[in-house]
């Protein structure tokens, strides 16, 4: 076999081009990278010497299969939701928010504390301030970053990924200094039922959550889709040379986009900590931030296709429980499986989005 | 239709059949039918907690338990590994909606929340908690006479400080301290059952205490061991948890004996964990599965210590004649005959009862 570098390169562009091809309708191909995620994920399982049939069986009744598996799906998206949009939009104006995990934890943190200082008011009251309160602090960390670029040109993915160890860490030491919860665990006070999001179907944890995640989307397509901000944005995502040649403020716009990506994120914090664990507890992320660079990566330039990309994300993780639970799989082999449908997903879409914005800022060097 | 369509149309095409074909492939590996288990052995599910299995701790010890009544007791089990706290309460309510199971354990206290939630809903459903009490009529809370445990190592350490011929040893001075993770009832427990170990052994022996107030900060306890070892202790219990580790090194670095707790430490500091105090965490996952089997479930706080063999002490490197000592006085804790006290403020008065 010709494996002479000329060739074999000529041959992964053709296939990259193949795959990037516009017409290539999406979805199908997020279809076949998940089937062939879950076919390698078979031949692992087999060779470990499991049952194939009931681990599969168990991903799809865990995921699907009733009310509580469907409800547990819901569960674990929204967080994804949240993050997926956040990484999305920020997308948008072409920056990579890998931050998204401690934008989070600090939200995760202001929603758990801010209800409680507020007992005296209404219920509505308490929680919408709780969900500000997230949001904001969300915000505050995505406003950092987003300054840091835009006056000192400091990369967002350097100074992000920073922050998430100042957040995680930061949230810790609040905790354990100011709102503690006495007892033996670092924990914040749980929240009376006034201050936390209603739970939609009673007994399983889906809560307003999922509705409020669904309605940021709407929201922040409209934004993009038809307001000015939206579309100075994209402008500077595109090319920030160009906006910024057609009297766009880049810098403005560039701190305005890291804000609301960073409360979105926040309010992915405030999602759990008001909905689903009614405290703050340190460390009680598994990644959703980072899971919502995956999600975010396979929904591509469209907002709305953050809610199926999260969604499938969610049945995996609901899924996998079910298969660990009830077919005996490992956790770690039910990881591997996750891990190769970010791999066959997102690594192929990574690749054609890169193509894409190195062929457009390719033709606007020409013009330039 | 131009090229751009035709191409978009064969992309289309391809794309569905290359759907079809993996989906095929799928379903061959898998089959059609739904599988099926004929298990007429009672099951019981565990619910770890999130460190995970390969602790070296709690964890690992509930799962050797599992198997052990596996092999004794004739059940089946089925386990799972919580990647986060938040997924407590979704794995808890999977296993109790099955209806199969006869026990659901949940092993550590964060997990006290969501088994609260959960037990209420499945109130025919019998549920275990280990090392922490939930109170509900469905859950039975196994939790540890963490005085018994203290009063041995104590024991061990009262004696071990009046050794002459031993280089970690400082001559003449006969003091023993214990760190405690936080000032807490359980850990008092600990900490008052060490007091009247130790003094109950060697009525000359001086013991010190001190609280770190976090479970997870190494290098607070590695400061306050170092400032206790300044004073002269020789023999030094870390009852806490992650914060321990930095006892045990300061321990090591200054050639002091150190006390592992919980699981054997052993393999930290070789030369210098003289013992440790353990919970037997798989003897414990055991007297609960058995309780059930049996038909002696009862709710409410259950409480295991040395008679259970649910607490005890590694022999590590505890010389004979200390070992033999505290075997006699562990079984009279055993018959009753000793009653360690639980708190700080009872040991004195206790000491005196005990004519010491």
């Amino acid at each position: 076999m010709d494996l002479s570098g000329d060739r074999s390169s000529k041959l992964s562009k053709r296939s990259i081009e193949w795959l990037a091809r516009p017409g290539f309708s999406r979805f199908m191909y997020s279809a076949v990278a998940v089937l062939l995620a879950l076919l390698i994920g078979a031949i692992l399982i087999g060779a470990s010497g499991y049952s194939v049939k009931e681990a599969y069986y168990n991903l799809f009744m865990g995921a699907f299969g009733g009310v509580y598996s469907l409800a547990t799906t819901v569960v674990m998206s929204t967080p994804l939701l949240f993050t997926g949009l956040a990484v999305a939009f920020a997308f948008q104006c072409g920056l990579f928010n890998v931050g998204a995990e401690g934008q989070l934890y600090v939200g995760a943190l202001a929603s758990a504390v801010v209800p409680l200082a507020l007992g005296g008011l209404p219920p509505v009251l308490r929680v919408t301030m709780g969900l500000l309160a997230g949001a904001g602090a969300g915000a505050a960390f995505g406003f950092v970053p987003g300054y840091l670029k835009a006056k000192l040109g400091a990369h967002e993915v350097i100074t992000t990924i920073m922050l998430n160890y100042v957040a995680t860490f930061l949230t810790t030491f609040l905790v354990k200094t100011y709102f503690r919860d006495p007892g033996p665990v670092d924990q914040t006070v749980l929240l009376p039922l006034g201050s936390r999001l209603p739970e939609l179907i009673s007994g399983t944890r889906v809560s307003l959550g999922v509705i409020i995640g669904v309605l940021a989307v709407a929201l922040l397509n409209q934004v993009i889709r038809r307001s000015v901000l939206g579309y100075e944005i994209q402008a500077v995502g595109k090319n920030p040379h160009a906006a910024e040649y057609g009297g766009v403020n880049v810098s403005a716009r560039t701190i305005q986009a890291m804000m609301i990506s960073g409360a979105v994120a926040g309010l992915a914090g405030s999602a759990e900590a008001m909905g689903t664990l009614y405290r703050f507890i340190p460390y009680f992320s598994p990644g959703y931030g980072f899971t919502g660079i995956a999600v975010a990566v396979i929904a591509g330039e469209s907002l709305w296709a953050v809610i199926p990309a999260a969604l499938l994300f969610g049945a995996l993780q609901s899924g996998g429980q079910s298969m660990q639970l009830f077919a005996g799989i490992p956790m770690e082999l039910m990881t591997m499986v996750q891990g190769l449908v970010i791999l066959f997903v997102a690594a192929p879409a990574l690749a054609s989005m890169l193509i894409k914005r190195k062929s457009s800022s390719e033709e606007g060097g020409g013009r330039a | 239709m131009d090229i751009q369509e035709v191409v978009t149309e064969m992309g289309r095409t391809r794309g569905f059949s290359a759907v079809l074909g993996i989906a095929l492939i799928l379903s061959m590996m898998i089959g059609i039918s739904v599988p099926g288990s004929a298990a007429a052995k009672p099951r019981v599910a565990i619910v770890f907690a999130t460190g995970g299995l390969g602790d070296k701790s709690f964890n690992d010890s509930a799962y050797d338990g599992m198997k052990r009544a596996e092999k004794e007791l004739g059940i089946e089990f089925d386990k799972v590994e919580p990647q986060a706290v938040a997924e407590y309460e979704t794995l808890l309510t999977r296993f109790a909606q099955t209806r199969k199971y006869e026990l659901i354990i949940s092993i550590g206290f964060d997990q006290a929340d969501a088994l609260q939630v959960v037990s209420a809903r499945f109130p025919n459903q019998k549920f275990a908690i280990v090392d922490t009490a939930v109170d509900a009529p469905n859950v039975a809370s196994y939790v540890y006479k963490e005085a018994e445990r203290g009063f041995v190592v104590g024991a061990i350490a009262g004696l071990m400080t009046a050794k002459k011929d031993d280089p970690r040893i400082v001559s003449g001075k006969q003091i023993v301290g214990v760190i405690g993770g936080m000032d807490i009832p359980l850990i008092r427990a600990n900490v008052a059952g060490y007091i009247a170990g130790a003094k109950y052994v060697n009525p000359g022996a001086e013991v010190k205490y001190v609280y770190v107030g976090d479970w997870a900060d190494p290098a607070k306890c590695k400061e306050m061991a170092n400032a206790m070892l300044d004073e002269g202790v020789d023999v030094l219990w870390l009852a806490a948890g992650r914060s321990g580790l930095g006892g045990i090194k300061a321990a090591e670095e200054r050639n002091r004996y150190a006390i592992g707790a919980d699981s054997d430490q052993g393999y930290l500091a070789p030369n210098h964990i003289l013992t440790n105090g353990m919970k037997l965490v798989d003897r414990t996952v055991y007297i609960a599965i058995n309780d059930v089997l049996k038909g002696q479930f009862k709710s409410g706080v259950n409480m295991l210590g040395l008679k259970e063999r649910a607490l005890g002490y590694s022999k590590s490197l505890v010389p004979a004649d200390i070992i033999s000592q505290v075997d006699k006085l562990a079984s009279r804790v055993v018959s009753g005959d000793i009653v360690v006290p639980d708190e700080i403020d009872k040991v004195e008065p206790w000491l005196k009862s005990q004519g010491k």
